[in-house]
């Protein structure tokens, strides 16, 4: 698995949950810059990539996450 | 695009630790009022079932700024019998780091520590709501009825002819609580006894009258809340400077047990909170067969009190209070009650509004 693949998967979960159609991943790409990333939709996105990845993260995990590429990131780590 | 190197810290603080920094006034890790506030602290201190390493509160620090704290507190039930219970009270997280997860993460560290299936909340924002499912918790929505006495202040024609008629109707609403408070019926046959905690006489009656909630707190946590409640009252409160985000500083704060006595029989007992011109029944328990007796007796303080508004859990005190036409508006709030998923919840069951945290 690597960086692109889970990308890949993970871009169909955070177009819907932040309900952009048209939104572009990059590993750059935080709340700063999406309107509708906001805390609720962000626990909607972990909980959907914990389902497709299949783990549960553990709480010092979220800690790192603070754009899509740390989110990557820590997926990867699985 | 470059990021400047985070460097993130996360604490929790025990009972010891609260002692050591507002008892003492060592420096723990961060621990200030910002975090949780003295009257908060001092309570939880107090709170019966704890010990010095029970761990209660925890906060989360990027770049040695606070950034999201939570709080709580453990109760040892009485229904369900002797059953451990972690209720949540305080969460807050710093805007500027919104859609980072930081509430679920100092959440979900405590309850990693509380232990899986102890932790209960009331009365959470949508936001703790969703927190409490990703955490394995069920959530039901509890009824609350609100009544209020306000006037719509608006300058287009729709607003004035909204106003107008609020006026009317509050009129007819202050005629109707002069009458009230007149008129003394069968129903006024009762003397209300005051007390700061809630005596063996007290905590028998609602044993014996709480077949219909789903919760029963012991004894001694109701004499916790009664003694320690967490709203610190500041009559100069415009003065008052603001030391902690989660503020429980009022104006007035008054929290009291009542007990109801009809002919030397006590007929009820209600905890009653009183702030800002508003009254919450946070606790009513009562014979069905004086019900309207106990109803009058409340609202008779409010009448008394001036009160402008007014909750309750109780659906038969809210038709009473209804049927008098006290109030201009009534509504019914949807409250949140998140538990672990082993706890029963039966539908026919209902929570007093003083569950969970205390506060007004």
């Amino acid at each position: 698995m690597d960086r692109k693949d889970v990308l890949d998967r993970i871009a169909p979960m955070a177009r819907e949950v932040f309900g952009k159609p048209d939104l572009e991943l990059c590993d750059t790409l935080d709340a700063t810059q999406v309107d509708t990333w906001t805390s609720f939709a962000f626990m909607q996105l972990l909980e959907k990539v914990e389902k497709e990845f299949g783990f549960k993260f553990k709480m010092l995990e979220l800690i790192k996450i603070r754009n899509i590429g740390t989110l990557v990131d820590v997926v990867m780590q699985h | 695009m470059a990021f400047m190197e985070e460097n993130v810290a996360i604490f929790t603080y025990s009972v010891a630790d609260l002692k050591n920094w507002l008892l003492h006034n060592r420096p723990v890790n961060g621990l200030s009022p910002e975090i949780i506030a003295p009257t908060r602290a001092f309570a939880i201190i107090n709170n019966p079932f704890v010990t010095d390493e029970t761990r209660v509160v925890c906060a989360l620090f990027v770049n040695d700024k606070l950034v999201a704290y939570t709080a709580a507190f453990p109760e040892v039930l009485q229904k369900p019998e002797n059953r451990l219970a972690w209720w949540f009270t305080t969460l807050w997280c710093d805007e500027k780091y919104g859609g980072r997860g930081f509430g679920l993460v100092v959440v979900g560290t405590l309850c990693e520590l509380i232990g899986e299936g102890n932790f209960f909340d009331a009365e959470g924002a949508r936001e703790t709501v969703e927190i409490f499912r990703l955490l394995g918790l069920k959530s039901t929505y509890i009824p609350r009825y609100e009544f209020v006495r306000k006037r719509i202040h608006t300058d287009t024609i729709r607003g004035k002819i909204a106003w107008c008629r609020e006026a009317f109707s509050q009129k007819i609403c202050e005629r109707r609580r002069k009458s009230l408070m007149h008129q003394k019926g069968s129903d006024s046959n009762y003397v209300v006894k005051y007390t700061r905690f809630v005596d063996e006489e007290a905590y028998a009656f609602i044993v014996a009258h709480s077949d219909k909630d789903v919760l029963l707190r012991k004894q001694e946590m109701f004499d916790w809340i009664l003694q320690y409640p967490f709203a610190q009252v500041s009559p100069l409160l415009d003065h008052t400077p603001f030391d902690n985000k989660f503020s429980s500083t009022v104006k007035d704060y008054l929290l009291v047990c009542c007990k109801i006595v009809k002919d030397d029989q006590l007929i009820g007992v209600a905890i009653l909170s009183i702030s800002g011109g508003g009254m919450s029944v946070r606790y009513l328990y009562y014979e069905q067969q004086s019900a309207k007796t106990v109803f009058r007796a409340i609202v008779d303080h409010l009448l008394s009190l001036q009160i402008k508004g007014f909750e309750t859990n109780d659906a038969k005190l809210a038709d009473y209070v209804i049927s008098l036409r006290i109030f201009t508006k009534n509504y019914i709030i949807q409250k949140s009650f998140s538990y672990p998923h082993d706890f029963v919840f039966s539908n026919d069951k209902g929570l007093q509004a003083g569950e969970g945290d205390m506060f007004v």
